[in-house]
């Protein structure tokens, strides 16, 4: 179980960017962090997985914790190591390595190398496209390709906890369905937490148990992805729906001067 | 420039004056007041330090143009100062023209050399430049060493001492005076370069030269005249050195020197005035003490034979490392915070 | 024509020497994107720690050989601890300087320790000279050329095949994301820090066994410089083939130059490569040309 509480981080010192976030992903649970561009996800994400350093960025207050053990400003490295994997945003493959060879760096820090070939096997069962690209340079592939090859890279390393990071960025409405189910098949499979960052919040709370939303570094609502779902600012302003669930008309200028509930 | 408060700008003139308060001035004068009478109460042998001091100012500001301002790293800076140094002596020892006319030849032709090897840097940066100011720096001294009929090769050549209108300047102090006069005005229009037109060019060449490209900084001729300008005050630094001295050869300009050079615009602050100078003070005084101590620890702790000789690089490489992993912005920042904390004392 | 055999025949196996100091250029440069300017140094500290083992230890040589490569692993860890780690993420330029500083200091150190200016070592290969068609060439030479080839092989397999070495080239294609694996970067930069030193260590056993422990042999670090500007900096191929141009070029050019110019042609040679290379095709014969956006 990961735990965040009251975690604030500030870059360089001085912006202050997360105040106070908590929240929490059980064992085997999808949970969703959801919000508005700059709100703080990835920021988030970061603090975690230990990656806030290489930005001269620090957790300032609060603490994170996962499974009873304190991992708060812990390098990469460390983190790492106790099975919590980030895959970053915007499909950062390794440009001049090719399919396999980026999927194997994913696995450098296990051991057991009978089961890395079969978790290779497994991430070409699972994205049978990447196998027939196997020896294809990475930085080739198409950007839905690159994506795949970033989340099966995260499984790789045979995460405890996987954290992604807008997994559906730029890719076409077919894939973002693909690549999602992936994911919850993965998590079921191997009963593995999932902490993902998302725009795309109807997919998204598709998937997921539980869900968080973020505004300006603070959490203001979660719930369950069901409750969520049918929460009426959720669906206004980051699915886009009116109360009665059909597209929102901006030309009802009353629904577009709402205030959300919650600020 | 950080003033007290209360200073306001009346007209565009005053807010980019140099010196603006009453204490500035009072500081400048007593500073130039005490250089100009330093011959009285120094000894011979520190004035020559402070003579070497001088002429190692110039170089190190020459090269802070080019790799502090502009960015483009040259570890190549002691072959332009030979350049400068055998352009002088040839011009006064072989061909027996005026000092003047061998100093500013000096400066025109390491600068013209130094640009010659400054176009690579268009298309190249970072290490490739480096490399090809290395290969700069062999090239030359190889050439100084065997164009035996003109520069005296290994041997070295002797250069007559610098003389202005008849008057011969042979002394430690009458050169002391002339190296200081060049000090001050190449410290004054450097500071003045670096605020101007040119000088902003080449600070957004060195954040981000593509950047700088698309804004409508024209790469090529900027480079190069950083190059020029950079080489031209290592050949006016060669020069008055090689008045200086008296004689010379290649010696006098190893790759080691090149890397001193470095060192010193590092430890001092790079793209400020005040760096080359706080670093070079720092780099020959810290000479001077391992001059007179290492003797003193060999005897004493009866240190093994190559400690006087191994104990300079060791020294300087340490101070290059520590410089840049602990204050990476130099001397020159310590300095305005030590101004700081004065202007604003008692807080 | 002998003649031209012998240049030709010295020139390649000199230049297989080359290569092999040049190969931990490239190797540190690939994985980490730094330039280690203090090849020449390291060349020079190696081979004297050589001369103390062999020479003042008296250790044999089957001893002292594997000593002097742990030494050069350690020095490899040592400087990537003090000098890079601290600025990882800096800018070309201070990572260009601090190896610079090492240098410096490690030059220092070789005169505190070493204050002879020269010294040989003792012959490490059979005396009696191969012919090859006309030219003679001493044993040395032969293996030095070997020595090289068959480190070059490694690496490549080393790079393509090993966990390792792949996750160096990952490395340098995105360090961030190397991390957000979960694996220690540092720990990729210190090894191949390591690596690379041991490389310089043989290579400077090699070209003292063959000339002499002198200063000189900063210059080879020097000109494993172009070898690497000749041959592209991010390939291993690049390098083993510039390697030998070079000391053909040398070798040859030297030879045949001497006559005509000024005696000491051939120190040369190699820096007017390094300059001629930069202004016709900067990225060197097999190097990458580097996307740059603003
Ligand atoms: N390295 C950094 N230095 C300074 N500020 C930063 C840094 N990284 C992020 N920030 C700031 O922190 C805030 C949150 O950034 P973050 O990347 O976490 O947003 P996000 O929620 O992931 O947004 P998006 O959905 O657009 O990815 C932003 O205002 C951003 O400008
Ligand atoms: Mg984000």
């Amino acid at each position: 179980m990961l735990e965040l509480s009251n975690v604030e981080v500030s870059y360089l010192g001085v912006i202050r960017v997360l105040h106070g976030v908590s929240l929490r992903v059980d064992d085997g649970q999808i949970v969703a962090l959801l919000g508005a561009n700059g709100a703080g996800k990835s920021t988030t994400l970061k603090a975690i997985s230990g990656l806030l350093r290489s930005e001269e960025g620090e957790v300032t207050g609060g603490s994170i914790e996962w499974r009873g053990q304190k991992i708060t400003n812990r390098n990469a490295e460390e983190v790492g190591k106790l099975g919590i994997i980030q895959a970053l945003e915007g499909r950062r493959v390794f440009e001049h390595l090719n399919t396999e060879e980026n999927l194997l760096v994913g696995a450098y820090q296990r051991r057991d190398r009978s089961a890395v070939r079969d978790d290779l096997e497994m991430v070409y069962q699972y994205f049978p496209s990447l196998k027939e690209l196997r020896r294809n340079t990475a930085g080739y592939l198409s950007g839905g390709e690159q994506q795949m090859l970033v989340v099966g890279r995260a499984i790789m390393a045979s995460p405890q906890l996987l954290m992604l990071d807008e997994p559906s960025l730029g890719l076409a409405p077919m894939m973002v369905e693909e690549i999602y189910g992936i994911i919850r098949r993965f998590s079921r499979e191997h009963e593995t937490s999932v902490l993902l960052v998302e725009q795309n919040v109807r997919v998204a709370l598709g998937i997921a148990d539980y869900g968080y939303v973020m505004e300006n570094g603070r959490i203001v609502l979660d719930g369950s992805a069901d409750f969520l779902k049918h929460n009426e600012d959720v669906r206004e302003f980051y699915m886009g729906l009116s109360a009665t669930g059909t597209r929102k008309s901006y030309r009802e200028v009353k629904h577009y001067k709402r205030r959300k509930r919650w600020l | 420039m950080s003033l007290p408060t209360g200073i306001r700008s009346y007209s565009y003139s005053q807010d980019m004056a140099v010196f603006r308060t009453r204490t500035h001035w009072v500081w400048l004068a007593v500073l130039l007041a005490f250089l100009f009478t330093g011959p009285l109460y120094w000894s011979n042998y520190w004035l020559g330090v402070v003579n070497l001091i001088g002429i190692t100012v110039i170089a190190a500001t020459g090269l802070n143009i080019l790799t502090g301002y502009c960015g483009q790293l040259s570890i190549g800076h002691a072959g332009f100062i030979a350049v400068g140094a055998y352009t002088s002596a040839i011009m006064t020892n072989r061909f027996e023209l005026p000092f003047l006319v061998g100093l500013i030849s000096a400066g025109g032709i390491a600068g013209l050399v130094g640009m010659v090897f400054g176009i690579p840097s268009l298309r190249v940066k970072g290490f490739y430049l480096a490399i090809s100011t290395i290969a700069a720096q062999f090239i030359i001294i190889w050439v100084i060493n065997h164009w035996t009929s003109l520069t005296g090769g290994f041997v070295g050549i002797s250069v007559p001492p610098a003389s202005i209108g008849g008057i011969s300047l042979v002394s430690q102090a009458s050169q002391f005076y002339l190296i200081m006069i060049v000090v001050i005005i190449v410290v004054f229009l450097t500071n003045n370069l670096a605020r101007s037109r040119v000088g902003r060019a080449f600070v957004a060449i060195r954040d981000n030269d593509l950047a700088a490209q698309v804004m409508g900084i024209n790469l090529f001729r900027y480079k190069l005249l950083a190059f020029f300008l950079g080489c031209f005050l290592a050949g006016i630094a060669g020069s008055l050195l090689a008045h200086w001295t008296g004689f010379m050869n290649a010696e006098n300009f190893t790759m080691t020197d090149s890397i001193l050079y470095i060192g010193m615009i590092i430890i001092g602050g790079l793209g400020t005035t005040i760096g080359p100078i706080l670093g070079v003070l720092f780099i020959r005084l810290a000479q001077q003490g391992i001059t007179f101590l290492s003797p003193l620890l060999e005897d004493t702790f009866a240190m093994p034979a190559g400690f006087t000789t191994g104990l300079g690089p060791m020294v300087f490489g340490l101070a290059i490392m520590l410089f840049l992993i602990l204050e990476p912005r130099g001397l020159a920042h310590r300095w305005a915070l030590i101004r700081a904390s004065y202007r604003l004392w008692p807080f | 024509m002998a003649e031209f055999g012998q240049f030709a025949i010295t020139g390649v196996t000199v230049g297989m020497v080359y290569a092999l100091i040049a190969l931990g250029f490239v190797l540190i440069w690939k994985s980490s994107g730094v330039a280690n300017l203090t090849l020449g140094q390291l060349v020079l500290v190696f081979s004297w720690f050589t001369y103390g083992m062999l020479v003042q230890a008296g250790f044999p040589v089957w001893l002292g050989m594997p000593l002097v490569v742990l030494f050069a692993v350690g020095v490899g860890w040592l400087v990537e601890r003090i000098a890079l780690r601290p600025l990882i993420g800096q800018p070309i330029l201070s990572l260009i300087t601090v190896t610079l500083g090492v240098a410096f200091f490690i030059e220092g150190m070789v005169s505190f320790i070493w204050p002879k200016s020269v010294a040989a070592l003792p012959r490490l290969f059979p005396d009696e000279p191969v012919h090859v068609g006309a030219a003679v060439v001493s044993q040395e030479y032969l293996w030095a050329a070997v020595i090289s080839v068959v480190l070059f092989v490694l690496l490549t397999l080393f790079f393509k095949r090993h966990r390792m070495g792949i996750v160096m080239r990952a490395v340098a294609d995105d360090q961030m994301a190397v991390q957000a694996c979960g694996i220690p970067v540092a720990q990729i930069f210190s090894r191949s820090w390591m690596f690379a030193c041991a490389l310089a260590a043989v290579g400077g056993v090699l070209m003292s066994s063959i000339g002499g422990i002198t200063f000189g042999l900063v210059e080879t670090g020097l000109k494993a410089f172009s070898v690497v500007i000749l041959g592209g900096l991010d390939s291993f191929l690049g390098a083993i083939v510039a390697g030998p141009i070079i000391g053909l070029a040398e070798n040859v050019g030297g030879g045949y130059l001497t006559p005509l110019t000024w005696p000491g042609v051939r120190e040369i040679i190699p820096f007017v490569i390094i300059v001629i290379v930069m202004f016709i095709r900067p990225h060197g014969l097999f190097g990458e040309r580097r996307i740059e956006r603003i």
